[in-house]
């Protein structure tokens, strides 16, 4: 199998602080696997996904994503990347609020120029809210909110998920539940899948995990 | 604590531009209404010393004024006045020790005060003494430059201000007065007036100075008027944006209002907390209100004095400065006014469910719009009472207009969403989605937006309405003067009143320039205050020939029938405002005092005039002379045979005039520059404050849509990890302004030509009886509609620039 994603020597350290958060990290990722990051709050779980999701440049080494090199791309460029090629799901749902249910999932759609087709409404379906399809963010629970984030993740097949802690805000119960849903639909559709969490739960049926600790990944 | 900056600065830029309007109004008002002049000239010091006595609170001012001349080749004609200086009559600016530079004045009996320009060009630098002739006799005056800026106003060129005392030596008239100078109180004025006419001796009237300063009084009242009609308006627009701001302050404080209310705080307690922390802010921002507030009315100032330096004994009375009880007043009115626009946010906050805060969401901010058309409907209803109840009483218009202006400026934000809305409909195709979050984000935070589109809106309203009037009533004024400057040259005393038959050069003038064969006709016209039944009436004596019988525009009765029995029997013709004030029409009577008992004129037309809102009633020379003795001219029209013999007329002219300095002469157009001239200086003011109202809404627009940004912050982070880049995020908060400023504008224009007609029809009407047709000068209005939309466009700039340089990154961890 050939690696989407493959970083060499990758470190980061912030600008003013004084230790970098991590150095001279070294991974190769496949395409359609599940990979956890585990690590302690702080250990730089964020960072990592804001290098792979082309929001933040890394201060040494090499990520290149699906043959794309993402260090040394401008503002736009990377927006362009994020735009095709990312599915993001955060802890804290992050819909947009004044979109209606419907109208979030649309939105990756119609920034790619996508179609719409009738993939909204198999989406809806898929994630069990056909009748929520024109409530806005703030009416759904917190479970039912992921679940659309976890949708507008997916919509428009995007190469790599990235998930950070997207279980942080809910209950045990709802947060198995919604990382049933994201395996199950990784998996028939064959995304890959990066999650950073602290909750084991969460990392169980990982193909792989990676640990961070003090600044270097080990294997558990 | 950007909230507090915000509020402040509303504040502040709000409260001044409302301090600075009750300021320059306290300004003209304080000035002379009245001056008690005598019939055969000259008044008995006496009368005054009786006056002050009865009236010790209206202060009466002494004037003696009279004609002098520096002897030469040209003689340099100059009038000279004598002021009451010992009681402190010509105001300085600032501390009241600075007016020690009218010391002299008082210790040295032949000294006078002099603008730098006058005195340059009378000493030509030999000395500091000038030697004035007066009526034959011949002083030596010691002249002194009024030191700049120190007096209340610039003195007038060619005028010397001396001590009383002074004068009657200069003018060998000891214990003589040409006039007492009166500042009647608004409140009661006729009554005052009528008071004090019943205590005079014969041979003394009391005449509105309204009747004397045609024009500009009468403009300064309309100018007045309207610029309080204004600056309730600017109190319309404050309140929105105070409200905005307090909102603001509230929502972003929500999950701590929500904490507070899980530890037990009572809905009571923090709503009294959110007023006090209010009223503090208004506390402070009242203060810091009041002091730029006079600051800007100095800045004003400076524009009215242009309109009021020719009117020499304003200067008298014309005091700068506000008694601390009216800022103070003016100051807790700010405060007032901020709890009033704080309340219903912190009623809000008191409602903060629990849950609310626990859960960190905040369900309220995209809350569906109150039901505002209630209100609107109760509004508009009150509005509607309050006109048809409205007759003379202005204040009752005035609480029409607001209740009108808030009946309509509630549903602002609700037709935004209308509009919105129906944009989204539109906007279906993909091509759109930028546009289609900027409207979301709209339409779900109407909250937000509604009150800054309403100020914003209602600023230019206010604009526009101003607009509208102004050209109006400048249009108006411009076409009754071209009809009414008929005459080729007029001839006028320089103070405006008419001399006694006896020793009138106008009388002599006249007679010389009937003999000129270039001379085709002359008019003449007297202005006097004679005792009617309701207080006294300004009455106009004219000789009207031929020509000039068409520039008088009847409003009611034919020209024919008025000229057919103008001078042959007891017909009279009334001014609009006279007759709109008395409920007269033709064929009514006007009852006037003649020396043989009361006489009937009936009323043959009424006719156009904008110079005296208190309305006049003219006669005809003949008829006047059947009734009273012979009355002297106070102005003459001259109407050359040929058009080509005007400039030879007026030199003629001049040559007949140049040994009387108390007399000016005018040529038809400059006569009407002149007017309109200080009819667009009146009104600079007006127009400066529209401006000013925008600017101050504008800050509104830039502070809502600031809090906007803050509150998305989040929400912009997502966009841009979603894959939108900086220019697209851009776009959107552009679009926002774009669609916030296109709807004020297009909303504001029609709203603000129907403020300009209500201004006309109802306000201007009810306070001056003037009528005049409503000209919408459509150039200006699509300047201030570009303004308005390039102001909304500046205003999105900086929001902009912010999203922008929205880091993904960044924003995401700052949740
Ligand atoms: N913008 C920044 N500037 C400087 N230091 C930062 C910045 N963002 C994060 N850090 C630091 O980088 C380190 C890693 O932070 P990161 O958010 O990646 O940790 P994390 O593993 O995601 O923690 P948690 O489990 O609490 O989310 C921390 O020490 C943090 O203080
Ligand atoms: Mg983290």
């Amino acid at each position: 199998m050939t690696a989407l994603i493959v970083g060499r020597g990758l470190g980061m350290c912030y600008p003013g602080s004084s230790a970098g958060v991590f150095e001279a990290l070294n991974f190769e990722v496949a395409s359609g696997e599940f990979v956890a990051i585990l690590g302690r709050s702080g250990s730089g779980k964020s960072t990592l996904l804001h290098l792979l999701g082309a929001m933040e440049q890394p201060t040494s080494g090499s990520l290149t994503i699906g043959g794309i090199k993402l260090d040394g791309l401008d503002d736009i460029a990377q927006t362009a990347f994020r735009r095709r090629h990312l599915g993001f799901v955060f802890q804290a749902y992050n819909l947009v609020p004044t979109l209606t249910v419907a109208e979030n999932l649309r939105l990756p759609l119609d920034l790619n120029g996508i179609a719409e087709g009738d993939s909204i409404a198999q989406m809806l379906e898929a994630l069990g809210l056909e009748n929520r399809a024109r409530r806005y963010p703030d009416q759904l629970s917190g479970g039912e909110q992921q679940r659309v984030a976890i949708g507008r993740a997916l919509i428009h097949a995007p190469d790599l998920i990235l998930a950070d802690e997207p279980t942080g805000n809910l209950d045990a119960e709802t947060s198995a539940e919604v990382l049933a849903l994201l395996q199950r639909l990784v998996r028939t559709r064959r995304h890959t899948l990066i999650v950073a969490t602290h909750s084991l739960d969460a990392a169980r049926n990982a193909d792989r995990i990676f640990q961070l600790d003090h600044g270097r990944l080990v294997s558990p | 604590m950007l909230g507090v900056a915000v509020v402040t600065a509303v504040q502040l830029t709000q409260r001044s531009a409302r301090e600075a309007l009750s300021y320059t109004e306290r300004v003209l008002v304080g000035a002379v209404t009245h001056r008690l002049v005598a019939q055969d000239g000259l008044i008995n010091e006496q009368v005054f010393a009786d006056l002050s006595l009865a009236f010790p609170a209206l202060r009466p001012l002494p004037v003696l004024g009279f004609d002098a001349e520096v002897p030469g080749a040209p003689p340099h004609a100059l009038r000279v006045v004598g002021l009451d200086l010992i009681n402190g009559s010509l105001p300085a600016r600032g501390a009241p020790n600075q007016s020690n530079s009218l010391l002299p004045l008082l210790r040295d009996p032949a000294t006078g005060l002099v603008n730098s320009k006058t005195r340059r060009a009378l000493l030509s630098n030999h000395g500091t003494t000038v030697e004035l002739q007066v009526k034959g006799g011949k002083t030596k005056l010691n002249l002194l430059a009024a030191p700049e800026r120190t007096l209340a106003l610039d003195l007038p060129d060619d005028l010397i201000v001396v001590d009383i005392a002074t004068a009657q030596a200069l003018a060998n008239q000891p214990g003589k007065l040409s006039a007492i100078d009166l500042a009647l109180p608004a409140t009661d004025r006729d009554k005052l007036a009528a008071a004090i006419q019943a205590r005079l001796p014969a041979g003394l009237v009391l005449r509105d100075s309204a009747a004397d300063r045609v024009q500009q009084q009468a403009l300064t009242r309309a100018f007045e008027t309207n610029l309080t009609a204004l600056s309730l308006l600017v109190l319309v627009v404050g309140m929105f944006l105070i409200y905005n701001t307090e909102s603001f302050l509230i929502v972003q404080r929500k999950a701590l209002f929500g904490g507070l209310r899980a530890l037990g705080v009572t809905r009571r307690e923090l709503l009294i907390a959110v007023l006090v922390e209010a009223g503090l802010l208004g506390v402070i921002a009242s203060i810091i209100g009041v002091a730029c507030g006079v600051a800007l009315a100095h800045a004003l100032l400076q524009l009215v004095t242009g309109t009021i330096n020719d009117l020499y004994y304003r200067v008298a009375v014309t005091a700068v400065s506000l008694p601390p009880a009216t800022m103070g007043a003016i100051a807790l009115g700010g405060v007032v006014a901020t709890l009033l626009a704080a309340l219903s946010p912190a009623l809000e906050a008191t409602r903060v469910p629990v849950t609310d805060a626990l859960h960190a969401r905040d369900s309220s901010l995209y809350a569906p719009a109150a039901r505002t058309w209630r209100v609107s409907v109760a509004a508009a209803l009150l509005a509607l009472l309050l006109m048809r109840l409205s007759s003379d009483n202005l204040w009752i218009d005035y609480a029409a207009l607001l209740a009108l202006m808030l009946a309509v400026s509630i549903q602002i934000p609700g037709v935004q969403s209308l509009v919105v809305a129906g944009l989204l409909t539109r906007l279906r195709s993909r091509r759109w989605w930028p546009e289609r979050i900027a409207l979301g984000n709209l339409l779900r935070q109407r909250r937000r937006v509604g009150p800054a589109t309403t100020a914003l809106c209602v600023a230019a309203v206010v604009s526009v309405g101003m607009q509208v009037m102004i050209s109006s009533f400048r249009s108006a004024v411009e076409v009754w003067l071209t009809q009414l400057l008929r005459a080729d040259i007029y001839i006028a005393y320089t103070d405006h009143t008419p001399r006694e038959m006896g020793e009138s050069a106008l009388a002599e003038l006249r007679s010389k320039l009937l003999a000129l064969t270039e001379v085709r006709a002359v008019s003449s016209v007297t202005r006097l205050t004679k005792p009617g039944v309701n207080g006294p009436v300004a009455l106009i004596v004219y000789d009207l020939p031929e020509p000039a019988r068409a520039g008088v525009q009847f409003i009611a009765g034919r020209a024919s029938d008025v000229w057919a029995r103008w001078e042959t029997s007891d017909v009279a013709i009334v001014t609009e405002p006279f007759a709109y004030h008395n409920k007269l029409a033709i064929g009514a009577t006007v009852n006037l005092e003649t020396p043989r008992g009361p006489q009937r004129f009936t009323i043959a037309g009424i006719y156009r005039d904008y110079a005296n809102e208190r309305g006049a009633v003219a006669l005809s020379r003949p008829t006047y002379a059947r009734h009273w003795p012979p009355a002297g001219y106070s102005g003459l029209g001259v109407y050359a045979r040929k058009e080509t013999g005007i400039a030879k007329l007026r030199a003629q002219v001049e040559t007949l005039t140049t040994a009387n300095a108390s007399l000016e002469i005018h040529a038809n157009a400059e006569l009407r520059r002149n007017a309109l001239a200080v009819f667009d200086r009146t009104f600079v003011i007006t127009k400066t404050l529209g401006f000013l109202t925008l600017g101050v809404s504008m800050v509104g627009v830039v502070s809502a849509l600031l809090a906007q940004q803050l509150e998305q912050a989040r929400q912009y982070g997502t966009l841009r990890a979603l894959g939108i880049n900086g220019y697209e995020l851009a776009c959107i908060v552009f679009a926002q302004t774009l669609v916030i400023g296109v709807v004020a504008t297009l909303l504001a224009l029609p709203l603000g030509v129907g403020l300009g007609v209500y201004l006309i029809r109802v306000i201007n009407l009810h306070s001056f009886g003037w009528t005049m047709p409503a000209t919408v000068a459509w150039r200006q209005l699509g300047a201030i509609a570009l303004s308005l939309l390039g102001a909304a466009l500046v205003a999105g700039i900086y929001p902009t620039l912010r999203a922008l340089h929205t880091s993904p990154a960044r924003a995401l961890r700052n949740e």
